[in-house]
């Protein structure tokens, strides 16, 4: 019991174990899809942020170089003009270009003229509103020198960013000689850069995925951000935008660490760069999700398959349970049988050995008594006669125990073969009413109706139960009682016809419980009167047996003390034969078998003269053989159809009778399988009828040879066409 | 003497022997027979040797002989001895054969007493 509970357990770990390597399988699986999925999800969703940026950047940028240009072209025209209406020489030059100035709305004009050999003009007169001087232009004044060398007709203008401030500055050449004129408009940026085309306020409020972030930079500070306060600071301050940065690859999502796992991705835009990235936890909240519910189902689903399981386990242990019961009842069922079938055994036992012992006294006793009046031939001869009537009931005692443990154990040999019905009741009738007169019993029998007399079916069958419901009927009978036995037809159609074989004796009954039982092997009626019932039980067993068999019927109406009725209801095929054989008298024996060729096969010498003679008798032609092979060799050599009988000898040396019909009727020839072969033998048990009929033989006659009955044999095989089962 | 009376001293039946053999002299020409029949003569052999395949043999014939020439006491005799045999054993055969013999023995007093005259 620990050893089974001891494996259970184990059987349950490992269960548990496999379990669990199976949803971390399942985990692990759903997790790698789900992770590719998700970072999916978030590359297209930063790549389509990215986009959006790019496409904001550019938009403000447009928008910024559209009022750029719009604001040079002013100066440039404001200085262009200027520069046509100032009298370089006037002394007064400075108000006019403050004058100018003012007028125009430009901060600044500064005039310069250039020195011999030098590119670069020196100021001779200017304006400024602001603290712009000389020193402020100084390199622009330069770079314009060295771009126009001179040339009168050249013009640059710029907006340059200095200070918090714009500088739209357009340099024009004097055209009277070298010298530029200079004029700008100055503004403050934040009043340049509104929210219609400030890049900072491009992600105002902008939101992506949860916790998403984005920051536009110029490469060193950021420029725009959906993030609050995070304008105007370093992009190096942020770590994420470093690790990007360093990352060098672009529109692809990386990996990178700050506090916290974040995965992002940089792009550029003219001269910005778009950094998004978000937190893993955003990232990957979906796949968290999902592994959770997988786990879940799949915990669900393991309980509901825990739980059929239970419930299966639990119905086929009830099955199990029942099955169990059931074997259980059926081993009792069984134990019973098998101990009510030992005390009828033991029954039987008891009963037999006083059934087998009294005759054999009785035969002992005659045997002395023979001994006694050893010079009386007539009491010797009738002790004789006697013994050999009581070794016959002994015999027949021994025949159905052998028959009885012959159905017992196998299924009962059944030989279909034709028949006269009739003649089997007569047969049957014969020997049975001698058993009856014997007892002082009143026999009756008649057969009526009888349309169909030639039948198919199992002869030797029928001829037993006729003989074993008879044969209790008389032996169960009591002093001076009858029995009455009826063989009817009670109809046919479609080649089947149909009998009632009826047996009613005023014998001792039976009473309701032995009816019950009284099929069983061993089982016999108990007489009130005391005296000890012949017999050992099997009788009803055999007829019950081969009726089942053939699958007839049969019926009891008993009375205790009275009588009783059996009938049975059978069913046979009716043989293709529809008139009986000729009838050969057995007045004129001579003629009985007149043409007949017969051989006979008996090694005896004085048994085959008798045989011959009887033979001979009757008309045939005798052909010997001295044992099985000759009769063989005989058989084989001879024509077909030429040989009308065979006698045979059971027991002869070298091939026996057996072997030798065995040999007969395999041959090839055509009337191998239908000459008659009769087999002659001392033995007229139950087995040797068997085997004989086995090996292929028609018929059994026991020695002594009755010349009647094996002239009716003869004839009456020759003319059904003989032949054999098998 | 005539052949019924030889059965009549045996106690056999010769009214079925006769009705089976037809006549009389049938009857008597196969008792006489029987004499020279070498069955009885090959089993004594075997039951001293305790061959009991051939004691089997010659006793089942000598049953098969006497049965078909109405000896119904030797029939019986040499039947029992038959079936004592039939296992090829000789538990009991001793006796039994001693049996067969004063039967056989009887047979041949009378028969050699009737075919001597």
């Amino acid at each position: 019991m620990n050893k089974k509970n001891n494996k259970e357990k184990e059987i349950g770990i490992i269960q548990l174990a496999v379990f669990i390597l199976i949803s971390i399988i399942i985990e692990v699986f759903v997790a790698l899809l789900t992770t590719a999925s998700d970072k999916n999800t978030a590359e297209k969703q930063m790549n389509a942020v990215s986009q959006y940026v790019k496409e904001q950047c550019i938009r403000c940028d447009e928008l910024v170089n559209e009022d750029t240009s719009r604001s040079l072209y002013e100066v440039s025209d404001k200085a262009f003009s200027i520069r046509s209406m100032l009298d370089y020489t006037s002394e007064t030059l400075e108000e006019e270009i403050k004058s100018f100035a003012e007028s125009n709305r430009l901060n600044g004009i500064f005039v310069t003229v250039n020195v011999e050999g030098s590119t670069v003009g020196q100021v001779i007169s200017y304006y400024s509103d602001g603290n712009e001087d000389e020193q402020t232009w100084y390199p622009y004044f330069e770079e314009f020198g060295a771009l126009t060398d001179g040339i009168l007709y050249k013009s640059y203008s710029e907006r340059i960013n200095k200070n918090g401030y714009y500088y739209d500055y357009a340099m024009v050449s004097r055209g009277d000689q070298k010298g530029e004129v200079l004029c700008y408009r100055k503004q403050r940026i934040e009043d340049v850069e509104d929210e219609r085309i400030s890049i900072s306020n491009i992600l105002k409020s902008f939101v992506f995925g949860p916790d998403g972030i984005v920051y536009v930079t110029d490469g060193y500070t950021v420029m725009a951000s959906n993030v609050e306060g995070k304008v105007g600071m370093l992009a190096s301050e942020t770590e994420v935008v470093r690790e990007l940065r360093q990352s060098d690859t672009e529109n692809s999502l990386i990996r990178v660490k700050d506090k916290d796992i974040y995965h992002g991705m940089r792009s550029k835009c003219r001269n910005w760069y778009i950094y998004t990235y978000m937190p893993d936890g955003s990232i990957f909240n979906r796949r968290s999700i999902i592994l959770l519910y997988t786990f879940l189902i799949y915990l669900i689903t393991l309980m509901v398959i825990v739980a059929i399981r239970h419930t299966v386990f639990k119905k086929k242990q009830a099955e199990q349970e029942k099955k169990d019961e059931a074997y259980r009842a059926e081993k009792e069922k069984l134990a019973q049988k098998a101990i009510r079938a030992n005390e009828a055994k033991a029954d039987f036992l008891r009963r037999m050995s006083h059934d087998i012992r009294t005759p054999i006294n009785g035969i002992r006793g005659l045997v002395e008594i023979g001994e006694y009046y050893y010079d009386d031939p007539e009491r010797q001869k009738d002790c004789r006669e006697k013994i050999w009537n009581v070794s016959e009931y002994l015999l027949d005692i021994v025949n159905d125990m052998l028959d009885m443990n012959k159905l017992s154990t196998e299924d009962p040999e059944w030989k279909d073969e034709q028949f006269s019905i009739t003649e089997l009741f007569e047969e049957v009738v014969a020997f049975t009413c001698v058993q009856a007169k014997e007892l002082g019993i009143t026999f009756t029998s008649e057969t009526k109706n009888i349309e169909h007399d030639y039948l198919i079916g199992g002869k030797v069958q029928l001829k037993r139960i006729f003989t074993n419901l008879i044969s209790n009927a008389i032996k169960y009978n009591k002093p001076s009682g009858s029995v009455d036995v009826c063989c009817r037809e009670t109809g046919s159609e479609d080649g089947i016809a149909h009998f009632e074989f009826k047996c009613a004796d005023t014998g001792i009954g039976m009473d309701e419980e032995f009816i019950k039982k009284m099929y069983e092997p061993f089982e016999r009626e108990n007489q009130t009167d005391g005296k000890t019932l012949e017999g050992v039980g099997l009788g009803l067993s055999i007829v019950k047996k081969f009726i089942d068999k053939a699958g007839w019927n049969i019926s009891v109406d008993s009375k205790k003390g009275e009588g009783t009725t059996f009938t049975v209801n059978i069913t046979l095929k009716v043989a293709e034969q529809k008139t009986k054989p000729i009838e050969v008298s057995l007045i004129n024996d001579k003629e009985k078998l007149l043409g007949y060729n017969i051989l006979v096969a008996e090694d005896n010498e004085l048994n085959y003269e008798i045989v011959e003679f009887m033979l001979k008798v009757a008309g045939a032609n005798v052909i010997r053989a001295v044992d099985g092979k000759q009769a063989i060799d005989i058989f084989k050599n001879s024509k077909e159809f030429e040989i009308d009988a065979i006698l045979m000898d059971v027991m002869m040396p070298e091939v026996d009778g057996l072997t030798a019909t065995k040999e007969i009727r395999n041959m090839d020839r055509a009337d191998a399988k239908t000459v008659p072969i009769i087999a002659m033998t001392a033995s007229a048990f139950a087995d040797d009828v068997e085997n004989a009929r086995i090996a292929g033989m028609n018929a059994h006659i026991a020695k002594p040879i009755d010349r009647e009955k094996l002239i009716k044999n003869i004839t009456r095989l020759k003319n059904s066409g003989g032949g054999c089962s098998k | 003497m005539t052949i019924k009376e030889v059965y009549d001293a045996l106690g056999e039946n010769y009214a079925d022997c006769v009705e089976r053999l037809l006549t009389e002299e049938n009857v008597a020409r196969f008792a006489v027979k029987f004499l020279s029949d070498k069955n009885f003569s090959t089993l004594a052999v075997a039951m001293k040797t305790r061959d009991a395949e051939k004691a089997f043999i010659a006793a089942h014939t000598l049953k098969g002989l006497a049965q078909n020439l109405g000896f119904s006491a030797l029939g019986k005799s040499a039947s029992d001895l038959t079936e004592v045999l039939r296992g090829r054993t000789f538990d009991g055969a001793d006796e039994l054969f001693k049996q067969v013999e004063r039967n056989y023995n009887s047979i041949s007093f009378e028969v050699k007493k009737f075919a001597g005259q």
